[in-house]
C-alpha cells in the first residue's frame, strides 16, 4: 500500500484507503498531519494545483472589495475610501437594472434549455449510426466551427443577417421579411442561441460519446433477446446509463448561467436592440472598461456572481434530492 | 480581462505598501527629487533619477545625459501601414538627437487603444508620458489629476517650456481652451492652426451620379430629400445614403442634426450661452423623423445600425452608396484611390445642409484644441524637465517648421517666402503614398509623438487631389462663430455626478433614437422618451454643464 502507483487514479485510491484506516474521532488537522507523513509524495504533486487556485482564483477575489469603495488607481485598493453599498444601490435603482436582469436570465435560460440538449441528441444520433466511418466524418465536421474564432463567427453572422445576407435570403423562402435581422430586438436571442448550437454542439457531444462507449454491451444483447427495438433500447438503456454524466454537465452549465461571456454579445449587438441584447456582463464592460467606472462595475459583477452562486446551490440541492447525483 | 485587472490592482496595492514603507525610512532623500510637482503622491519617493539643476536663462539643446522616457500612445494608422514604430521615422530620430531626450514607445494594438488605456489607468503602473485624447476621458483631465495620474504642469511650464508660454501669450484664445477654470494646465496640446484645419470632414456625394441624373449639389434638407429620391428611383437596389449613428461613428448625426439647429451631438451651447441637451429639443425630434422617413423609403442604408467603419468604406468605394459623411483623407481620398482605374468615379464635397438656402450650419465647427490627442506627464515621471524640454521644442520656430514641413531642400523648398512640399512628398518617384513619405519627414499628419501647432497651409498642399481641395472649400462653409460644445472642466463632485447620470442617459438616448429611426418605437411615444430622460436626472446634468460653460466663458 505504501508503494507509489504510476497513475494518479491509483494515487487517489491509495490516499483514500490510508485515510480511512486512520481513526475517525481524531481532529481534522491531526488526521491531515498523519496523512501528510504517510502520503508525502501525493501532496507534493498536489501543491501546484493548490497554488494555481490560490493565486489565480482566490487571491484575486480580494479585489472585489473595490465594489464597496470609491476606487482610484493612485490610492490603490486599501486606501480608496469605503462607501458601503452605494454602488449596489445605484445599480438597483438604475433605469437598466430590470432590463439587464431580465435579458441575462432570458438569454441564459434559453441558451440552457435549447443549447444543452443539442450535444446529447447529436451524440445519441451518432451512436445509432451503423457506419463508423460516416459517424467519424460527421463528428469531425461538427467539431469544425468550434475552432473558428468568435470574432470571425460574429463577423459572418452580421454579414449573413443583413437585409441582403444569405440567412435573411433563405428565410425569405418561408415568408420572412427581407430586413436587417439585428435591427429587430426579437431576433437577437434566436441568433445568439442557434449560432451557439451550430458552433458548439459537435464539440460538446464528445463527452457524451465517451460516456456512451462505457455502457456494457451485454445490456443491449439482453435487451435484444427480450425483443426490444432501437427506441426502447435508447430510452431504457442508453439514456439511463449516461444520465449521471448529463446531470453533472447540467449542474456545471447552470453554474455558468449568469456568467455568459460579454464578448459574443458585444460583437453582435447595437444600441437599437439593447432592449433584448444588453446583458449584465456587456453592461459591466461598457461601464467599467470603456467608462472607467471601476467600483460600480465591480459591484455589478459581484452581484452577478452572488446570483450565480445561489443558482448552483439550488440546482445541486434539487438534483441531490431527485436522483442522488450532485457535485458535492 | 477582469482577472488581469484585479491582479494588477493587487500588485499595485503591494507596490504601494512597499513604496510607502520605503518612504518612511528614507524620507529626507525624497524631498531632494521634488521634480514631479507639488501634487505627486507616494510614487515620488521611489524616484531615483537626479534632475540636473537648471539655470533657466542659459539653456540650450541638446540636454545632457542620454535621457530616455517611456511613452504610451497609439501608433497612427498612417504610420503603422509602413513602419513598425515611431522610432523608425526620420523626423522622430532627428527630434531625439536635437533635444537629447528620447522616448521608448509602448503602442497598443490598433482598435484596442481605449481598452488598453483604461486598463493601464487601473493598473496604476504608468509610463512617463501619455499621448491620448485625455480630455475626453470621463471627468476630464481634472479627474486624471485628482486620481493621481497626471501632474499639474502649470508651475514647471513657466520654467521649462518658454516656447509654449510664448505661443500662449500670443494666442490667448488657444490658452483659454487648454487651461482649466483655475488657470491650471494638465496637458500639452496638439493644436490645429485654424482655417481649413477645422474643415477636414464633411458630407461627400458621388458627382458622376449627380451629373448623370442632372441634379445640382444639395444645400438644404429638402434638396437632399429630392436628391436621395431620384437616386433611389434610378438605382432601386442601392442605398443612396450611408453612415453610422453611434458614438465614435456618428456621421449621420454630424451630417444632418445641425440643420435642425440642435448641434451635432448630445450637447450644444446656443447663441445666448445657454446649454441644451439636444435630444430633448423639438429639432432633434424632427431630425429623427426625417431619418425615419428616409429609412422607410430605403434611402438610408438599412444596415446602418450594425455598420462598422470598414463596411461603410466598402459601401462607398464599391459604389453601393452614393453619399456619406467623412474625412477628406481617410474618406474621400481613400475612396477615390480605390477607384483609380475607374475614371467615371468622382466624389465631391458639399456643405453641411441647412433648413434654408444661404444659411450656415451652427454649433458644428470644432475647436482648435479638440479632436486631437494631448500629451500628459504622469506622476511616474522622474524627469519632468526633460519631458517638458522635449515637448517644448515642438512650439519653437524651428520645431514648427520641421514638424510641419520636414527638412528644407528634401521634403520642402521655400517659394515666395512660403514652404512648398517637394515632389518627393507629393509625387513620390518610388510611387509611395503621400501619407507614407510625409510621415517619415513631418509629424503634422500623424498627430504624434511630438505636440505642435499644425500649419493650415500644410493641409492645403496635403490634400493634393482637386476633389479634396474642392471639398475642403465646400466644408468651410459653416458657422465659425457659434461652435460646438467646448472642452469644459468640472469639479470632482460635478464630474462624479455627471458621469453617473450620463452613463445610463447617453445609452438610453442612443438606443431610443435608433429605435425611432428604425421604427420599432413610434413617435407617439416621444413624450415618454422626454419623461424618461427627466427621470434619469437630465435636468441635473444640464445644470452642471451650464455651470461649467459659464466658468469656461469667464476664463
Amino acid at each position: 500500500m505504501e508503494q507509489i502507483q504510476p497513475t494518479s487514479l491509483k494515487n487517489a485510491q491509495t490516499t483514500k484507503n490510508t485515510t480511512k484506516a486512520l481513526e475517525d474521532n481524531q481532529s481534522f488537522w491531526r488526521r491531515l498531519g498523519k496523512d501528510l507523513s504517510v502520503n508525502r509524495e501525493q501532496y507534493l504533486i498536489f501543491i501546484p494545483v493548490l497554488l494555481y487556485y490560490i493565486l489565480f482564483h482566490y487571491f484575486p477575489m480580494y479585489g472585489s472589495v473595490i465594489a464597496f469603495k470609491d476606487y482610484t488607481p493612485s490610492a490603490g485598493i486599501w486606501n480608496s475610501p469605503w462607501v458601503g453599498f452605494k454602488h449596489f444601490k445605484s445599480f438597483f435603482e438604475s433605469y437598466y437594472f430590470i432590463t439587464l436582469l431580465k435579458n441575462t436570465l432570458i438569454l441564459s435560460i434559453t441558451n440552457l434549455l435549447v443549447g444543452f440538449p443539442a450535444p446529447i441528441l447529436l451524440a445519441l444520433l451518432l451512436n445509432e449510426l451503423r457506419s463508423k466511418r460516416f459517424a467519424r466524418m460527421v463528428q469531425t465536421i461538427t467539431y469544425m466551427p468550434h475552432f473558428i474564432s468568435l470574432v470571425v463567427i460574429c463577423g459572418m453572422l452580421l454579414q449573413f443577417t443583413r437585409d441582403n445576407g444569405i440567412i435573411t435570403h433563405l428565410l425569405g423562402y418561408f415568408g420572412y421579411p427581407q430586413q436587417t435581422m439585428l435591427n429587430n430586438a426579437n431576433t437577437f436571442v434566436p441568433i445568439y442561441v442557434l449560432s451557439g448550437i451550430w458552433q458548439e454542439a459537435g464539440w460538446g457531444s464528445i463527452i457524451y460519446l465517451a460516456a456512451l462507449t462505457g455502457i456494457d454491451q451485454e445490456l443491449y444483447e439482453a435487451a435484444a433477446i427480450d425483443g426490444a427495438n432501437r427506441f426502447q433500447k435508447m430510452f431504457s438503456i442508453t439514456i439511463p446509463c449516461i444520465l449521471p454524466t448529463i446531470v453533472i454537465m447540467f449542474i456545471m452549465r447552470v453554474g455558468k448561467i449568469m456568467s455568459l461571456g460579454a464578448e459574443k454579445v458585444i460583437l453582435l449587438y447595437n444600441p437599437a436592440i439593447y432592449d433584448s441584447a444588453d446583458i449584465i456582463s456587456s453592461y459591466v464592460y461598457r461601464r467599467g472598461i470603456i467608462g472607467t467606472d471601476w467600483s460600480f462595475s465591480a459591484a455589478v459583477g459581484l452581484f452577478n456572481s452572488v446570483v450565480n452562486f445561489i443558482l448552483v446551490f439550488a440546482v445541486n440541492a434539487l438534483s441531490r434530492k431527485m436522483n442522488d447525483t450532485s457535485l458535492w | 480581462m477582469k482577472q488581469m485587472r484585479k491582479n494588477s490592482s493587487l500588485l499595485l496595492a503591494a507596490a504601494m505598501c512597499l513604496t510607502s514603507a520605503a518612504g518612511c525610512t528614507s524620507s529626507p532623500s525624497s524631498s531632494a527629487v521634488g521634480s514631479s510637482g507639488p501634487s505627486a503622491p507616494a510614487n515620488s519617493s521611489s524616484a531615483s533619477g537626479e534632475t540636473p539643476s537648471t539655470t533657466s536663462e542659459a539653456f540650450s539643446y541638446p540636454m545632457p545625459g542620454n535621457i530616455t522616457l517611456t511613452y504610451f500612445g497609439q501608433l497612427h494608422s498612417k504610420v503603422s501601414k509602413d513602419y513598425s514604430s515611431y522610432a523608425d521615422l526620420e523626423v522622430v530620430r532627428w527630434w531625439f538627437e536635437k533635444t537629447g531626450v528620447s522616448l521608448e514607445f509602448e503602442t497598443p494594438p490598433s482598435g484596442m487603444e481605449k481598452e488598453q488605456f483604461n486598463i493601464l489607468l487601473a493598473s496604476g503602473d504608468y509610463p512617463d508620458l501619455l499621448n491620448y485624447k485625455l480630455v475626453e476621458q470621463p471627468g476630464g483631465t481634472q479627474k486624471l489629476h485628482d486620481d493621481g495620474v497626471l501632474i499639474d504642469l502649470t508651475e514647471d511650464m513657466q520654467k521649462y517650456m518658454p516656447n509654449l508660454m510664448a505661443y500662449y501669450a500670443a494666442n490667448p484664445h488657444m490658452e483659454r481652451q487648454v487651461k482649466d477654470d483655475n488657470g491650471r494646465f494638465f496637458v500639452i496640446p496638439f493644436l490645429k492652426g485654424g482655417g481649413v484645419l477645422l474643415a477636414t470632414t464633411g458630407p461627400m456625394i458621388r458627382q458622376d451620379i449627380l451629373e448623370q441624373l442632372s441634379i445640382t449639389p444639395p444645400e438644404t434638407i429638402s434638396d437632399w430629400d429630392g436628391m436621395l429620391k431620384e437616386m433611389k428611383e434610378a438605382y432601386p437596389d442601392h442605398y443612396p445614403l450611408t453612415g453610422g449613428f453611434v458614438k465614435g461613428n456618428s456621421g449621420l448625426r454630424t451630417l444632418f442634426q445641425p440643420a435642425y439647429g440642435v448641434g451635432k451631438d448630445n450637447w450644444y451651447v446656443d447663441t445666448e450661452k445657454k446649454v441644451h441637451f439636444a435630444p430633448l429639443e423639438n429639432g432633434y425630434r424632427e431630425f429623427l423623423m426625417q431619418l425615419n422617413d428616409w429609412y422607410n423609403k430605403g434611402y438610408l442604408d438599412a444596415n446602418f445600425a450594425t455598420l462598422d467603419q470598414q463596411s461603410l468604406d466598402n459601401n462607398m468605394s464599391s459604389g453601393k452608396s452614393f453619399a456619406t459623411f467623412g474625412a477628406g483623407s481617410s474618406g474621400l481620398g481613400a475612396y477615390m484611390n480605390a477607384n483609380k482605374d475607374n475614371p467615371s468615379y468622382q466624389l465631391m464635397g458639399v456643405k453641411i445642409p441647412t433648413m434654408n438656402p444661404g444659411e450656415q450650419a451652427k454649433y458644428v465647427t470644432e475647436y482648435e484644441f479638440g479632436g486631437n490627442p494631448q500629451l500628459g506627464i504622469t506622476t511616474a515621471c522622474k524627469n519632468v524637465e526633460a519631458a517638458m524640454r522635449l515637448y517644448d521644442f515642438g512650439f519653437s520656430e524651428e520645431g514648427y517648421r520641421r514638424f510641419n514641413w520636414g527638412e528644407e531642400g528634401v521634403s520642402y523648398t521655400m517659394e515666395n517666402g512660403k514652404p512648398q512640399y517637394t515632389e518627393l512628398i507629393l509625387k513620390n518617384p518610388e510611387g509611395k503614398s503621400v501619407d507614407t513619405v510625409l510621415a517619415n519627414f513631418a509629424m503634422t499628419a500623424i498627430k504624434g509623438p511630438a505636440m505642435l501647432v499644425q500649419d493650415p497651409e500644410y493641409m492645403l498642399q496635403y490634400y493634393s487631389m482637386p476633389q479634396q481641395q474642392q471639398a475642403m472649400e465646400a466644408w468651410e462653409d459653416k458657422d465659425y462663430e457659434n461652435r460646438s460644445f467646448p472642452t469644459v472642466s468640472y469639479t470632482s463632485e460635478e464630474s462624479q455626478q455627471l458621469t453617473a447620470i450620463l452613463a445610463d442617459l447617453e445609452t438610453y438616448v442612443e438606443q431610443t433614437s435608433m429605435k425611432f429611426i428604425i421604427g420599432t418605437e413610434s413617435f407617439d411615444n416621444w413624450d415618454n422618451f422626454v419623461k424618461t430622460c427627466s427621470s434619469m436626472n437630465v435636468e441635473n446634468a444640464i445644470q452642471i454643464q451650464q455651470a461649467a460653460v459659464d466658468r469656461y466663458n469667464s476664463r
